[in-house]
């Protein structure tokens, strides 16, 4: 069955993240979700979740087709628990580890994911944090992310 | 003269302490207080959407501080402590927006303590 572009990117991104899962500072399978939703008491354990952020018609490309942007979210949660809490300095080394991991990935390999091209990735949280602080302080949690840029020319 | 408003709020706590709470266990490390008389407040369904959506099932916890005691120690509440009911479901006292405080008044008859769940009961 046909699917969107922007599906068939978070379809390819999770896929090859869980593929290449043994080659990360922390195993884990990532699951593709239309909406990056978990349950507190399901964070003990790490979750790589890869949604659609975005997308853009971001111009004419040529006289026949148009470029489009697509936003892939990678997004990891993991909480520490009672005992390391906020102190579980190894575990979430690890983690911002594999955040660094995945964003250099899809840097260095420029990859090329459904037909589109790697436009940009961006790294950590919002206004250029590694991971959210405040979700350290008061969740015990390391919140981080990767987002990837894809570009696509369409006839469309 | 009698300090009726104290009067008031300690038999306010004692009551709540006596019938409306349950025995749980109140953990510390590897250090659990166990048999202790805790009432469980309303649960509160918080939806975190800073990045992606993380639900989140907050309620506040009230213990009289006489009851918080491990061994000769009084213990005060601190982030990170357990409390376990008995079904196994544990609640962990994490800063919301409120941390730990003695309410009832100004008379401190209770601990009412911030809490998140963090394992469901089995």
């Amino acid at each position: 069955m046909a699917k969107a572009v922007i599906v068939t990117l978070a379809d390819e991104v999770a896929a090859e993240l869980t593929a290449k899962s043994g080659g990360w500072a922390e195993s884990f399978e990532a699951e593709r979700k239309y909406q990056p939703k978990l349950d507190f008491e399901d964070t003990d354990m790490l979750h790589v979740q890869v949604f659609p952020a975005a997308t853009r018609n971001i111009g004419a490309d040529s006289r026949a087709s148009w470029l489009h942007e697509y936003d892939i979210d990678v997004l990891i949660h993991y909480r520490a628990s009672a005992k390391a809490a906020s102190q579980a300095t190894e575990k979430f080394d690890n983690l911002q580890l594999l955040v660094e991991q995945i964003g250099d990935h899809y840097k260095t390999r420029r990859a090329t994911v459904s037909d589109c091209y790697l436009s940009t990735s961006s790294v950590g949280a919002d206004s250029g944090l590694p991971y959210i602080h405040s979700a350290i302080e008061t969740q015990n949690q390391f919140v981080s992310g990767v987002r990837l840029t894809f570009r696509k020319s369409r006839s469309t | 003269m009698a300090d009726m408003l104290a009067d008031g709020a300690a038999m306010v706590a004692d009551s709540i302490s006596d019938h409306v709470s349950q025995t749980v266990t109140y953990r510390r490390d590897t250090r659990e207080i166990t048999g202790l008389k805790a009432a469980r407040g309303r649960p509160v369904q918080e939806l975190d959407t800073q990045f992606g959506v993380l639900r989140i099932v907050s309620t506040p916890w009230f213990i009289k501080p006489s009851l918080l005691v491990y061994l000769a120690e009084t213990w005060t509440p601190q982030k990170n402590d357990l409390i376990v009911e008995s079904n196994g479901a544990e609640w962990q006292v994490l800063p919301t927006d409120q941390e730990a405080e003695l309410v009832l008044g100004s008379f401190g008859e209770l601990w009412r303590l911030e809490t998140k769940r963090v394992t469901v009961n089995d």
